[in-house]
């Protein structure tokens, strides 16, 4: 009697979950066929940032208006892209928080809330850029360097985890990535480019937490690519990751882009090309072997981290159907990579570049001689944030189209300084120092100045298609729909949409305060969301 | 209760986290706080208070912060219960514990409870059972069916992963016996009958004037308009829980209690407690 009492409620429970509310690898894997959600924090395997809802065009944008706003409460950058699956919203208020929203509404269903240990080291704020889903279970990685599983339903712990042996977090070692599920494994790098670590991306197991492999960013003696590090150099060589990474399915390969050598800013310590920092690496995704490799600033002195989403797309090259990577680097290169086997196709700067001028036939590209940190600091551009970081590109196979969030016209005087390794303090050897005269309370700078700009490139070519000029730099990423309309933002406190054939402001929304983060669209009972974070807070949009 | 975890869930701030830190001086002295004859009432709201402000720390038996024992009425300062009400007000400045926000008869409730709770101590033998025969027992009682420990069970009812480290062996057996009694805000249900006529009833995750927002029967988390529902309904004083009384032996009872409390959460330091937004206030 009493079974039955239960059986007539709970118990139900037990027997009817409905499957379709689980994010299986096989969703994961097909996530563009449901555009209604976000399943990864690039969208899709492909990362190309591009959603196929049509309900907003280019004619009906400027009636988009206000859906919701969610204040998080945090002072620190809001760099998260949220993930939307069924109408819940989950995304990370930094450091480490988890909240899950309704996406319709933006009220809360549950927060998560975890302290970070006091000892954990970031150089650039504690940041985290999102989370991972697979079954009912939310990943996270934490500033204190664990990777955390999470219930999506209730927010609780189900476990926590360190890699194996894993140095301890006072080292500099710290996670801040949205982690990438691939099948039943949980992909992350470990961040710390300043702290001189021994970079290194692991592989979890999605139930256990176990790591079940890992390569090593900075190879170990023995490892291919240890000899391109003169000395004992490697011991400290950094080659971090902080930012999630692609997949291919096709040929099970997962690309990852690899942050600066350590000491940044003096390489004399560290003779050689300095194998993989400022590289993509692609890997079998079942075993973390190497398949191949592109480095695009071999013993990089000016802190040009290849740390950008790896993006890749089928195009027409040179008549022909291609599967290639197109990559807007940090170094103010864009360039063109044959995705299977990492061939070299094109390589051409997408912002002024001063540092090198051009590419052997293998892809290797050629520093300009004297272009190196001195005491008295060398003028290079770009500055040292590159020409544009880690937020995220856009590729419309819609437009052909791939848009870069770009500053253009910044520069930084690279000093040479002295190198001293302590523990937890930062391993850089010198620093860049602004080129330009002090800024003013407000923005008075002129454009030659330094300016932000989401750009448009013909990707078989590298020639710009057209620009949309900010009268300041951007942290913001760009988003792209079928029906051509692109969002993005900056640092001034506006989202807008643009045309994305023409670069044409359709519409703009004044949410003042810089967007950190990249814009995202889902779906729910039939109407179209657009949500950003800007400041500390998320805004969501519709039409009327 | 790891300590460490204990510190955090004070106090946000990260300079205090660093210098806070229960320092062991001296050894423990037993010394009993001067007793008064408990007041049921008091018992019970210092009980409520207790489990809801206290047992994070201090855990649900009292016994999580090394040297402290109140569920034994073992005591590092206090000598009187005025002592022991001003330690509970007031805090120790320079370790972990803090002020509380709370009424001096407030707190002599809760003294009233540490009382009960070391009477009861002393008499009891629930909890000294055979846990092994108490996880038979909630299998073929279908308690997952409700209840989820770890990833296995339904997340509807109240989670029991880490309740032998939340909650004392009398009061698990008390909500065997009596399910009413005392269900914690975060574990209301509510039902909802919506504009159609449709009645849809699962565990309250948060509310506003213009949302009510539930996990329903099939897990899913759902979000309602409130102003286009028909009624709202907070179960805050009735549960779908059975009662056991008369149905399990004393033995059985013992069983199934040390089997609960041995359920402690499995990932120590870095068990969160989720905090669902708002919570259940009206």
């Amino acid at each position: 009697m009493l079974r039955l009492r239960l059986l007539s409620l709970c118990s139900f429970v037990v027997l009817s979950v409905p499957l379709w509310s689980q994010v299986t690898s096989e969703r994961l894997l097909n996530a563009t066929k449901e555009p209604q959600n976000w399943l990864t924090y690039s969208g899709s395997y492909k990362s190309q940032r591009y959603s196929t809802l049509s309900q907003i065009t280019p004619e009906n944008a400027k009636d988009l208006t206000l859906a919701w706003v969610w204040q998080n409460r945090s002072l620190e950058k809001f760099e998260a892209t949220p993930l939307v699956v069924d109408g819940v919203m989950y995304t990370v208020s930094p450091p480490n928080d988890v909240v899950a929203l309704d996406a319709v509404t933006g009220r809360v269903f549950w927060t998560f809330r975890y302290d970070p240990s006091p000892k954990s080291l970031a150089c650039c704020g504690r940041v985290n850029r999102g989370l991972a889903i697979l079954g009912d279970t939310l990943y996270m990685g934490t500033i204190d360097d664990r990777l955390l599983a999470i219930d999506d339903k209730t927010g609780h712990l189900l476990w926590a985890v360190r890699a194996k042996d894993a140095a301890p977090i006072e080292q500099g070692y710290a996670y801040t990535h949205a982690p990438l599920v691939v099948k039943d494994k949980v992909i992350m790098g470990q961040a710390g480019g300043e702290y001189g670590i021994q970079g290194y991306i692991s592989a979890f197991d999605a139930k256990t937490g176990a790591e079940v492999w890992r390569f090593n960013t900075v190879p170990h003696p023995g490892e291919p690519g240890n000899e391109t590090w003169g000395g004992d150099s490697w011991e400290k060589g950094s080659a971090s990751v902080w930012l999630t990474g692609s997949y291919d399915p096709d040929t099970n390969l997962t690309f990852w882009g690899v942050g600066n050598p350590g000491p940044d800013w003096n390489g004399d310590i560290r003779p050689g090309d300095n194998l993989y920092s400022c590289s993509v690496v692609a890997l079998d995704a079942d075993t973390g072997k190497l398949k191949w490799y592109y480095q695009f600033s071999p013993h990089n002195e000016f802190d040009y981290d290849s740390v950008q989403v790896p993006v890749l797309a089928d195009i027409q090259w040179k008549g022909q159907p291609r599967k290639v990577m197109l990559w807007a680097n940090r170094n103010g290169f864009f360039y063109v990579l044959d995705r299977v086997t990492g061939e070299f196709l094109l390589g051409k700067p997408f912002a002024k570049v001063n540092w090198a001028d051009g590419f052997d036939e293998k892809g290797r590209i050629h520093p300009v001689p004297g272009k190196v940190p001195s005491e008295l600091g060398t003028l290079i551009m770009p500055g040292n944030q590159g020409a544009t970081n880690y937020y995220s590109p856009s590729f419309s196979p819609s437009t052909g189209l791939f848009y870069i969030p770009t500053w253009e016209n910044t520069s930084s005087l690279y000093v040479k300084g002295g190198i001293e390794y302590v523990p937890g303090q930062f391993y850089t050897g010198g620093g860049p120092r602004s080129a330009g005269p002090p800024r003013g309370p407000g923005n008075s700078n002129t454009m030659e100045e330094g300016y932000g700009a989401v750009r448009a490139i013909d990707p078989s070519t590298g020639e710009r298609k057209w620009e949309y000029p900010m009268s300041e730099v951007t942290s913001a990423g760009v988003l792209t729909t079928a029906t051509n309309v692109l969002f993005s933002g900056g640092a001034e406190g506006y989202f807008y949409a643009l045309d994305a054939r023409t670069g044409a402001l359709l519409w703009k929304s004044t949410v003042g305060g810089s967007i950190e983060a990249t814009p995202i669209t889902f779906m729910v009972n039939g109407k179209q969301y657009v949500t950003i974070n800007a400041g500390n807070a998320i805004f969501t949009y519709s039409l009327k | 209760m790891n300590l460490h975890r204990c510190v955090f869930a004070t106090t946000r701030d990260p300079r205090l986290r660093l210098t806070i830190f229960v320092l062991l001086l001296g050894s423990l002295h037993p010394i009993s706080a001067q007793r008064r004859d408990p007041d049921p009432h008091n018992v019970e709201a210092g009980g409520s208070l207790f489990n809801s402000i206290c047992a994070s720390c201090h855990g649900g038996e009292g016994d999580q912060i090394p040297n402290v024992d109140l569920g034994h009425g073992h005591f590092r300062r206090a000598t009187t219960d005025q002592e022991l009400i001003d330690i509970i007000r007031n805090g120790i400045p320079g370790t972990a514990m803090p002020a509380n926000r709370m009424s001096e008869a407030s707190a002599g409730a809760v003294s009233s409870y540490l009382h009960q709770m070391a009477a009861d101590n002393a008499a009891n033998t629930v909890g000294k059972g055979d846990a092994e025969h108490g996880a038979v027992l909630f299998q073929n009682l279908g308690c997952a069916g409700c209840h989820r420990i770890g990833q296995v069970g339904s997340r509807l009812g109240p989670d029991l992963t880490n309740i032998g480290n939340l909650r004392r062996s009398a009061l698990l057996e008390r909500k065997l016996l009596d399910p009413a009694s005392e269900i914690l805000p975060q574990n209301r249900f509510v039902t909802i009958v919506t504009g159609d006529g449709r009645t849809v009833t699962g565990r309250l995750m948060n509310q506003d004037t213009f949302a009510v927002l539930l996990m329903d029967q099939t897990e899913t988390l759902r979000s309602f308009d409130r102003t286009k529902l028909k009624q709202v309904t907070i179960e805050d004083k009735t549960t779908t829980m059975p009662s056991y009384r008369g149905k399990l032996s004393e033995q059985d009872m013992s069983d199934l209690v040390t089997y609960l409390k041995q359920q402690t959460g499995g990932t120590g330091i870095l068990s969160a407690v989720p905090v669902p937004a708002g919570g259940s206030r009206r």
